[in-house]
């Protein structure tokens, strides 16, 4: 892990009272059976079972809305472990096809969205210039050089 | 040698020649496991004045103490160096050894060769019994110096001043009066009683609150030796234990004290506002009791509510009802001042402000509510009659939620737990359950806190009632159109979501420190915790003392706590103050400032600079210290530039002879530290405690305060030769002595200025800030110190013992000429 | 004015209509904008969850792009907002990471300096300047149209560095788009959980579509329970949300009573006369006529 994610390794995570306001304020929780911000907090910095969090595919479940750290009396950086979580999940092969793909399909175009002829004619009916493609060597030479190939091929 | 010769000696030692004995102490293997000991006392043995240099195991042991008591007699010993323990540890042990051989206990000095080297060098038996020597090098050139002082003792007042009306206060002031004492209790609201009279039930006892306090108020209010003074608020203080200056200020209250409280005249009052006591879910007329038990029983007048200002009266109604005749317009504020000898501050909380947590609604929707709003509502006196209702649409509700810590154990809001809000919960909701059994209660909660006696009991009762408790708070709180309010979260303990919807919800507000706090804790200069209370001078040992003597805590104000801690507290602290009373004295250390008038120019600029007012200029222009006010800081002392001002016990000859004793050898490779004793001293004897190692490079020299560091000592410091110097001290804003620590950081920032402008590298010398607890602090900074210390170059120091030993002969010469000036010469002031 | 538009990838591709609006208010109200290559942000529920400094470099490049017109930045996206706005407070705090992406972007010939402001479109309108021209060039009002808001978690969150509101300070959401909405005549109401996140990320990262509507089901409900006719948003992925959303689910629940949905580019163009056609409103899974009954242009 070179590129360490140390923005979000800090000690306040040990301030955490297992008060529940986070679980309590998630969108997610609410409707995925198996997602639990407190109880991956409990398990991945107090308890250090950090490889089993891992594994788990309903980290996703996370839509970074950061009602949960807005929320949390000690105001940990839930949002911010829960990102850093992903991203060492993703590392271990616990990623989502369609985000996959999606990454893809920006190192290919530069965009996360597939043009097509249909929105072309949309946008000529519309009076909106032709899209402008970005650069996606430069994009692509940047997602390399800042080390996704760990996670994919580009 | 003859007895009369020898008392001859000892009365005057000051004449004679100073005979040190010095003591090594071994302290075990504290000190012998890293200090050779032996080697120490031999080297000790060579100095000038020393005829007695030994070792110890443990010098503060009966038999050590009995060895010193012995040479003193029988070596005709004038002066001791105990080279031990930090003298913050056994400074007053060997005191009293020196007393009772008959010998000042003011001619004692230690070296800390224990906190402030063999714990802190423990892997560097050379480098640290070279610098145990530099260290008792340093306290015998000291001792040399050390003259006999007398301590003096001022009178106390048998009065004392409680600040703060509420339970502790009362209680407080009751036993102080009742010891025999005259109180003056100052309470800025109307009546007394404070939060205690605005409950309804007191845990576990399920007692009435206002009948188990209302009789106590009473008592406070006709007590012949307690004068209360109530609408009163304290503006100033100032003076010193025994003798505190109080200026109040009396509010007016438009009704004079002979009124009967018949209450006419509220009846026709035509304005109306939300009243303080019922927390707004009630009023009150402009002409108002506070409640109905309040001492003193007097009605007042809330001008701002009141039709009449101070210059134009419109409406009279109340004069007409009153029969007495005690409404009274024409009051105006007044100021009062007095003195007492002792200071009880009890000023209590306010309860946290629910707003500020968003997510609940409170004040958004209508049947959320407080803890304090639910007392009131379930009083039997409050603006329900006792009955529970929900604002929104006045019903009973069937179902209740309490939340817990609400503004409490969060960095957001206030980090601290409020000890109360857990039993408070239990008991309303037994008190809920008592009235209407049918009412479906959940509680909210992270941890239950039932610690004290009968608290568990009360709690097992609660859930016997049929009270929920869940652990999971709420995420939101989502008000519904019907007035419910809906709670989502998670139940942590059946792993599952709730979502649960109750007609009115109670939020467990936290409690803070009272915003009357503030003032008083300026006047006294107070420290706070982090959690903004006020902070007692040990937390295990001295519990109701604060650092600033004369002046006790009580109650809530101290922290959060129920009725029979504050109760006791307020005990232990009229208790304590009664100590200081009863011998009617309190000694003043002998460490106070002395102007010499000859030499005093009288240009002031001591007295700017003095915390406490305690120097000032009298008629002849020249510069007088009360004696019984000064702390002893020695800023003046410091100030001071034609050398009038002695600091006693810490001389300015003292602290230059510490100097020049360890920059005796290899002053290049040393750092001075000068460390005062409240703060940074003490941080680093925790850094020796917790066996911090750092850098052998460092010597400490002990100041008061960092105030008495005179750049002089600095310059001297550069001019023999060392390689760096730290000046550190408390935090600023934690001076024990006020603000003293801003005119070091002054002389600091002239002496860095200084150094740059005679081309020599300022970084040579630092300023650190190190409290108490802030031992990695101190280290940190002398490993800082020691990497640049290396990268010195020789060039550097030889230049600035040619700038600063120059600088110094310019200044000796100056005095010279001065002092041979005529005399009517002498008055001009200085450019 | 001029200023460089972010439109992010969703847009010019799925909602065309969006940038119609965008470019037919911008004259009107007095702004210039200028085209740039932008990359997509990238979005900060996608990459950055990913790979952190990945997300970081491309979203720094974009900011270089920017900054090299000199201009500042209006976005179209509440997530292009977030991703712009923390990029540019990470590179500017922390060291280690600033160092890492300006390696990265010199080899590219590029230097980030962090001296142009990031604005979301909202915000920008709600400007005293231009929120008077908007009110004096409207050539339709909106009175009589029961209009809420949903701004997306990502644009407003955390509130401690919100500078947009708020709009209660007893309930800290930004007021931009209302007093928009206001200047245009419409009815402002407030409603339950009104800070509650879409739920998008919930399908487009964990593919749990299912799930993710049952959070904007939730939302709906509250908007119902309100009296909402209509609901603005800042974003193309909470407008997909509930657009899309409200017919998947009213599919399920034919008795779901719907309402349009618009993004508030769409509602100030129309405001200043776009006709449907022009903002191509029928591109609306949920029928905009709502809209039509402030303003009977819109069939």
């Amino acid at each position: 892990m070179a590129k360490a994610l140390d923005l979000y390794d800090k000690e306040e995570f040990y301030r955490c009272l297992q008060c529940a306001v986070c679980t309590g304020s998630c969108p997610s929780a609410q409707v995925v059976q198996g997602f639990n911000p407190r109880e991956i907090i409990l398990r991945y910095m107090l308890y250090g079972e950090q490889e089993e969090v891992l594994r788990d595919e309903n980290l996703w479940a996370c839509t970074t809305c950061h009602a949960c750290q807005e929320r949390c009396p000690h105001e940990i950086t839930i949002t911010g472990l829960l990102t850093h979580i992903m991203n060492l999940a993703a590392r271990r092969g616990n990623l989502p096809r369609n985000l996959r793909e999606t990454i893809l399909l920006m190192a290919k175009t530069g965009w996360s969205v597939r043009a097509n002829p249909h929105s072309d004619k949309v946008r000529e009916q519309l009076g909106l210039k032709p899209l402008k493609r970005p650069n996606s060597e430069e994009i692509r030479m940047i997602l390399r050089e800042a080390g996704l190939g760990e996670i994919m091929e580009l | 040698m003859s007895g009369d010769k020898q008392d001859l000696e000892r009365q005057e030692p000051s004449a004679a020649e100073p005979r040190i004995g010095v003591y090594v102490c071994h302290c075990g293997l504290n000190i012998g496991g890293t200090v050779d000991c032996e080697a120490v006392a031999l080297h000790a043995s060579k100095l000038e004045g020393v005829v007695l240099a030994e070792h110890q195991l443990y010098t503060c042991s009966e038999p050590g103490q009995e060895k010193i008591k012995r040479d003193i007699a029988e070596a005709g010993l004038n002066r001791v160096v105990v080279a031990a323990c930090s003298p913050r540890m056994h400074e007053p042990t060997f005191r009293k050894t020196l007393e009772a051989a008959g010998l000042n206990q003011y001619l004692l000095e230690m070296a800390n060769i224990r906190e402030h080297c063999s714990w802190v060098h423990l892997h560097e038996k050379e480098a640290a019994t070279e610098k145990a020597k530099d260290l008792v090098r340093m306290s015998v050139a000291r001792a040399r110096l050390l003259e006999p002082q007398e301590e003096a003792d001022i009178p106390v007042l048998q009065r004392a001043l409680v600040i703060g009306g509420g339970v502790a206060g009362i209680q407080a002031a009751l036993d102080l009066a009742d010891s025999g004492y005259e109180v003056i209790l100052v309470e800025k609201e109307p009546s007394i009683g404070g939060r205690m009279a605005q409950i309804d039930k007191t845990f576990p006892t399920m007692d009435c609150s206002i009948c188990i306090l209302a009789p106590k108020m009473a008592e406070a209010g006709r007590h012949p030796r307690i004068k209360l003074m109530s609408l009163t608020e304290v503006t100033r203080v100032s003076g010193y234990v025994g003798n505190f200056n109080v200026s109040v200020r009396h509010r007016a209250r438009y009704v004079a004290s002979d009124c009967s409280s018949c209450g006419e005249c509220a009846k026709v009052c035509p304005q109306h506002a939300p009243n303080e006591f019922d927390v707004g879910l009630a009023t009150r007329s402009a002409i108002y009791l506070p409640f109905a038990q309040a001492v003193p029983a007097t009605y007042l007048i809330d001008l701002n509510l009141c039709l009449n200002k101070s210059t134009v009266r419109v409406c009279e109604k109340c004069v007409a009802a009153c029969e007495r005749k005690c409404i009274r317009f024409d009051d105006r504020d007044s100021e009062e001042s007095f003195e007492v000898g002792t200071i009880v501050v009890a000023t209590g909380v306010d309860v946290f402000d629910a707003a500020e947590m968003p997510q609940y609604q409170y004040r958004r929707a209508a049947n959320v509510i407080t803890s304090l709003e639910f007392e009131r509502m379930i009083n039997a006196g409050g603006p329900t009659g006792g009955h529970l209702i929900r604002p929104s649409d006045q019903r009973g509700p069937r179902s209740v939620a309490f939340i817990q810590c609400v503004g409490s154990r969060s960095s957001r809001t206030n980090p601290y737990c409020s000890n109360v809000c857990c039993m408070n919960t239990i008991k309303d909701s037994l008190l809920i359950k008592e009235h209407w059994p049918e009412t479906e209660i959940t509680v909210f909660y992270i941890d239950i806190r039932a610690f004290g006696k009968g608290f568990e009991d009360l709690f097992q009762r609660a859930k016997q009632a049929g009270v929920r408790f869940i652990h999971g708070l709420p995420g939101e709180i989502i008000p519904l159109a019907n007035g419910n309010l809906r709670l989502l979260g998670e139940s942590t303990l059946l792993a599952k979501l709730y979502d649960l919807e109750v007609e009115l919800a109670i939020l467990s507000v936290g409690l803070k420190p009272s915003t009357g706090s503030e003032l008083v804790r300026r006047f006294l200069t107070l420290s706070l915790t982090s959690g903004g209370f006020f902070m007692v001078a040990h937390p295990k040992l001295r519990p109701v003392d604060t650092s600033t003597r004369g002046v006790f805590l009580a109650g809530c104000a101290e922290g959060p706590k129920d009725i029979k801690d504050s109760v006791t507290q307020a005990s232990a602290a009229a208790a304590r103050a009664g100590i200081i009373m009863r011998s009617g004295k309190v000694t003043v250390e002998a460490i106070t400032a002395r102007v010499d008038p000859e030499a005093c120019t009288g240009c002031g600029a001591c007295v700017k600079v003095c915390p406490y007012q305690a120097i000032h200029l009298n008629e002849a222009k020249k510069a007088e210290v009360i004696e019984a006010a000064c702390a002893g800081c020695g800023t003046c002392g410091a100030e001071c530039g034609f050398g009038a001002i002695t600091m006693r016990h810490f001389t300015d000859e003292q602290i230059l002879a510490q100097i020049d004793a360890f920059t005796e050898y290899e002053s290049d490779r040393k750092i001075l530290a000068f460390n005062c004793n409240w703060c940074s001293y003490a941080g680093a004897d925790f850094a020796g405690v917790s066996r911090m190692q750092y850098p052998t490079e460092v010597r400490i020299i002990r100041t008061m305060c960092s105030g008495r560091v005179a750049t002089r000592f600095v310059e001297r410091a550069f001019a023999r030769g060392v390689a760096m110097v730290l000046i550190s001290g408390c935090h600023i804003g934690d001076c024990h002595y006020i603000d003293a620590n801003t005119h070091t950081e002054r002389r600091y920032q002239r002496l860095r200025r200084l150094l740059e402008s005679g081309g020599m590298d300022p970084e040579r010398l630092q300023l650190v800030w190190v409290s108490a607890a802030e031992g990695q602090r101190f280290k940190e900074k002398i490993m800082a110190m020691r990497k640049k210390l290396v990268t010195i170059d020789p060039e550097e120091l030889k230049r600035s013992m040619r700038f600063f030993g120059d600088r110094e002969k310019e200044r000796e010469a100056k005095a010279r000429e001065r002092a041979a000036r005529p005399r009517a010469e002498k008055l001009a002031v200085e450019a | 004015m001029k200023i460089s538009i972010f439109t992010g990838c969703v847009i010019p591709i799925k909602y065309p209509g969006m940038e119609a609006a965008m470019r037919f208010l911008a004259p009107r109200l007095g702004i210039e904008l200028a085209d740039v290559k932008f990359g997509c942000c990238p979005a900060p529920i996608g990459l950055k969850a990913v790979h952190f400094d990945a997300w970081l470099a491309l979203a720094a490049r974009n900011l270089c792009l920017t900054e090299e017109k000199g201009l500042d930045v209006v976005t179209l996206c509440s997530g292009c907002t977030n991703t712009l706005r923390e990029t540019n407070h990470i590179l500017a705090q922390d060291e280690k990471k600033r160092l890492f992406v300006h390696d990265l972007l010199r080899r590219l010939g590029k230097e980030y300096q962090g001296s142009m402001k990031i604005f979301h479109l909202p915000e920008l309108l709600a400007q005293e300047e231009i929120l008077a021209r908007l009110k004096e060039r409207r050539v339709r009002s909106l009175a009589g149209l029961k209009v809420g808001t949903h701004y997306g978690c990502h644009y407003f969150r955390p509130t401690a560095s919100m500078t947009d509101g708020p709009r209660d300070p007893l309930f800290p959401l930004p007021d931009s788009m209302e007093l928009i909405l206001e200047a245009l005549g419409a009815q402002v109401v407030e409603y339950n959980r009104q800070d509650l996140c879409c739920g998008a990320a919930l399908s487009i990262n964990a593919g749990k579509s299912e799930e993710s509507l049952r959070i904007a089901l939730e939302k709906i409900g509250w908007m119902n329970e309100a009296g909402l006719e209509a609901l603005a948003v800042a974003c193309p992925a909470c407008f997909t949300q509930f657009d899309t959303g409200q017919l998947l689910l009213s599919r399920r629940e034919p008795a779901l009573r719907t309402l349009p949905v618009f993004h508030i580019a769409e509602l100030v163009a129309y405001a200043l006369g776009a006709e449907a056609e022009t903002l191509n409103l029928k591109s609306h899974k949920i029928s905009p006529t709502a809209l039509g009954a402030a303003a009977p242009t819109v069939g």
